[in-house]
């Protein structure tokens, strides 16, 4: 594909996020109620993360009966709807978490209700279905963002992503980096600097984590470098402030200002997109399997 | 108070409220093609944000002027909708504070509603969401918990309606809708209120959605004759539905699910059981496109849940990422066209779909054109669910296909995408696009064939994180590495090949573009609000009011057409003069 004209990435900068911002929808506008930050464990009190919703805001149980909850709640219930509440779909066991029972429940009145119409039968008296009620409002306090589970990630769980080929990856390494990287010269020791695989998988393909020279840190919004050439050829350099179809502002060496009106195109603004080697690499790394990438991550493993 | 007066000159005069239903807008004024008024969020039934008006032209752009600004629209909060009571402030943006809408001493009357108790509201500038109605001369307009009538002549603020809300999950509001001299809006801890236009008081309300089970509401009531089709959010996987209301009472007509309910429904088998059909997504929240001559009400449906792991079987997940034709009297699915089969990316189908009769392969046909979450344009006869052509678009778009913007994937027969299940998020990553599109709108001239949409272009990676066959829930399970963004544009598609024709760079958010028979095609760029050239993208005249909320809209005011643009600076009307 061609390379494309990249002054638009001003306020587009490259970033190597820790985690992609998921969103169903568009974010809360700005000026409006942001959605507040995350509340404690079970047992919490008090309001909590996404404003209003009673699973984030209501009072919970005290801990005598939280644990009494529990309690019967692996007794009676975990067996088929799961130690996290979240289902066991072998044994036809509904996520309680989702549950319109559970998430209608004030004080226990619906939860009771659907203990009593269960099949197979349970027996319980109301203060018991109430007890269980209330352990599952205090774990559905700690539900995720955006109907995530409690506990996003699961705990004691180790994730191999070292699944590709050293060897291969070797070789995609020299085609695909050794131009500007060496793993004697400024990738010494990348593995050791960067023990934990994903860490350094999107250190290398972002190329954002500034180990020595070739690598470049991600930029904030503008400060590119930048040149206009004039329609007489007097040429301007500096950092851009602005790139738009009307308007492009550089700083000059001096720590003044130029502003240059745009027409149509004219004049032509060259800018020197830092992260441009490492966008052309992704689109050349990208492969249907993700192979070239697993590779040479499993090959930068051993340059310890 | 100024709020009993008007309830009691609404009790006390019942031939008001007889009024209200002859006087305002025609519901088959939607109907017609856009023109001097915008009465709808995209203008007119067709979804095409096409105007037909002409004084504004590739020539003329260039003189337009601003007749005013209102920087002074203000949110309400607290008790009364004045700010007391722990509720909070929020700074203006270091603009003036002009205009005469300005919160407390607004002379505009303030309507108050809801069930909260005003300390979870801000006070603050109002940034408009969605579409804002312009109906006889006057301006119907919101934010997510605020709705106004403005007047078109000089921005003053009319009356202010104002939401006590209880929180929850906010996005931005598509906007209000109107039916005769009723105007609807969608809260988003899910009620909808019709209020009467001329006074802003309460006539009816309804819950949408149970709050207590995380719904959110923010979709812009589609009104179709007597019907009123309202959609809500959610994001813990709860079942997703539209539904349909009299407009008179809000009485419910009929609900259409998006995933099986019931074990008798044939779509349940493509899910792995009738709980995770249940509660399996698909929600609705950016209004459709109406075909008057088969009462085919076309909208978009919303990613499956969980959205990004396991759980959900092998089978395509009916109707989630799916364009809907739907009888408007029955709520029966006539046809679906699934734009995404097994989703795993969060890539709904709730971008808006735009009905035009045109040609295609040498014949004149009634077509529906979209461009979804995904990257992909697709053309379908809209009378049977036909599919006539799929192309992708986007410069980086590798989910189903190599990753270079020619290469296309494997459709099935259907004509749907089929994903490369590589690229869904992996233990040890996947290198794959992001959105291509989203909600802000596209358009669609008959004069250029043209259809335009913004494009995203980016690659990221994504690591599941989630490894239970069970999935996660909602949007949980995935953790996102490494990042780049290829810049954003705005793409101009042939609808007879999908073949891009150029591309424009953007250096704003995207809020959705109107297109107009003049040639010029508005939308926010460069600081502001801009006018290309519909023809050729070429850049005709701007004016750096900073980047708009809402698509820019534009009418016939006193014989002089009108541009509108909103954005976090104030609320903003161009004329030529």
């Amino acid at each position: 594909m061609a390379v494309r004209k990249v002054a638009v990435c001003i306020s587009l900068a490259v970033a190597l996020s820790a985690a992609v911002h998921v969103m169903a929808q568009e974010p809360a506008q700005q000026g409006e109620p942001q959605t507040p930050a995350a509340p404690g464990g079970p047992g919490g009190r008090g309001p909590g993360r996404r404003g209003g919703f009673p699973q984030y805001t209501r009072p919970l149980a005290s801990e005598d009966v939280l644990a009494r909850g529990k309690a019967l709640y692996d007794a009676q219930c975990a067996s088929c709807h799961a130690p996290d509440m979240r289902g066991v779909p072998d044994k036809n066991g509904p996520n309680l978490l989702q549950s319109a029972d559970t998430m209608m429940d004030q004080h226990g009145e619906r939860v009771a209700a659907a203990i009593a119409k269960h099949d197979p039968p349970i027996n319980l008296p109301d203060i018991d279905s109430a007890a269980i009620a209330d352990y599952i409002h205090s774990i559905q306090a700690t539900m995720g963002g955006q109907g995530s589970p409690p506990g996003r990630n699961p705990v004691g769980l180790t994730y191999n992503i070292l699944v590709g080929d050293p060897v291969a990856g070797q070789a995609e390494f020299t085609k695909l980096c050794s131009n500007c990287h060496s793993v004697t010269g400024d990738l010494a020791g990348i593995a050791t600097k960067y023990p934990d695989p994903r860490t350094l998988q999107n250190t290398w393909v972002g190329g954002t984590a500034g180990v020595g020279r070739g690598f470049v840190r991600a930029g904030g919004a503008g400060g590119m470098e930048a040149t206009v050439t004039m329609a007489d050829g007097e040429k301007f350099e500096g950092k851009l402030v602005r790139n738009d179809d009307f308007l492009v502002i550089l700083t000059l060496a001096d720590g003044t200002r130029k502003s240059i009106a745009v027409d149509n195109g004219e004049p032509k603004v060259e800018v020197k997109d830092p992260q441009e080697a490492h966008k052309k690499m992704a689109l050349l790394l990208d492969d249907p399997d993700n192979k070239n990438m697993h590779d040479i991550t499993a090959y930068l493993a051993t340059i310890k | 108070m100024k709020n009993l007066f008007f309830i009691a000159a609404l009790l006390a005069t019942p031939m008001f409220l007889v009024a209200q239903n002859t006087a305002g807008l025609d519901p088959a004024d939607l109907l017609k093609p856009l023109s001097d008024q915008w009465p709808s969020y995209s203008g007119d039934n067709t979804g095409k944000r096409y105007s037909a008006l002409t004084q504004i032209n590739t020539t003329t752009v260039k003189d337009l002027s601003l007749q005013w600004v209102n920087t002074g629209i203000t949110t309400a909060c607290g008790p009364e909708g004045k700010g007391e009571a722990g509720a909070q402030e929020v700074a203006f943006p270091g603009q003036g504070r002009g205009g005469r809408g300005f919160g407390a001493v607004s002379a505009a009357p303030i309507i108050v509603g809801g069930f909260g108790d005003g300390t979870v509201n801000n006070c603050g500038p109002t940034r408009f969401g969605g579409g804002i109605l312009f109906v006889n001369g006057i301006l119907y307009g919101a934010s997510q918990n605020d709705v106004y009538a403005i007047d078109a002549r000089d921005g003053t603020v009319l009356w202010h309606y104002y939401w006590k809300y209880r929180g929850g999950t906010t996005t931005g509001t598509r906007g209000p809708s109107m039916w005769h001299n009723l105007i609807f809006f969608e809260l988003h801890d899910d009620w909808v209120v019709a209020l009467n236009a001329t006074t802003g008081q309460e006539v009816w309300k309804k819950e949408i959605a149970p709050f207590e089970m995380q719904y959110f509401s923010s979709n812009a009531p589609m009104v179709i004759g007597d019907h009123v089709i309202v959609g809500t959010g959610n994001d813990t996987d709860e079942p997703a539905y539209i539904k349909a209301l009299d407009p008179e009472t809000g009485e419910e007509q009929w609900r259409l699910y998006s995933t099986a309910q019931t074990a008798d429904d044939p779509s349940v088998k493509t899910w792995p059981s009738l709980a995770a059909a249940q509660h399996g997504g698909g929600t609705s929240w950016i209004p459709g496109s109406y075909d008057p001559e088969t009462h085919l009400y076309m909208f978009g449906t919303g990613n499956p849940t969980p959205a990004y792991t396991q759980g959900r079987g092998d089978g395509d997940n009916l109707y989630t990422s799916c364009l809907l034709a739907v009888n408007v009297d029955t709520g029966k699915i006539a046809w679906y066209f699934q734009t995404s089969p097994h989703d795993t990316h969060d890539w709904d189908s709730t971008q808006t779909p735009i009905i035009v009769d045109a040609t295609f392969n040498g014949r004149m046909r009634k077509l529906v054109l979209m461009a979804t979450r995904n990257g992909y344009f697709y053309v379908l006869d809209r009378t049977t669910g036909e599919h006539l052509l799929t192309r992708k678009i986007g410069l980086v778009n590798n989910y189903a296909s190599g990753i270079d913007p020619d290469a296309q994937p494997k459709l099935n027969a259907r004509g749907e995408v089929i994903r490369n299940p590589n690229k869904d998020a992996t233990i040890a990553g996947s290198l794959v696009n992001s959105d291509v599109t989203n909600y802000p709108p596209p358009t669609f001239s008959p004069e250029t064939g043209l259809f335009y949409v913004h494009e995203t272009n980016g690659l990221h990676i994504d690591y599941l994180m989630e490894p239970d066959p069970r999935g996660s829930m909602g949007l949980g399970g995935i953790s996102g590495g490494a990042s780049f963004s290829y810049g954003s544009d705005l793409a101009a598609i042939d609808y007879k090949t999908g073949k891009v024709k150029w591309r424009h760079d953007l250096t704003e958010a995207a809020v959705g573009e109107t297109s107009t028979a003049g040639g010029v095609l508005f939308l926010s760029n460069s600081g502001g609000i801009e006018a290309l050239d519909a023809a050729t993208g070429k850049p005709l005249w701007h004016a750096e009011i900073g980047g708009l909320s809402s698509p820019p809209e534009t009418f016939m005011l006193d014989g002089k057409q009108h541009v509108l643009a909103a954005g976090a600076t104030g609320l903003y009307m161009f004329v030529l003069n």
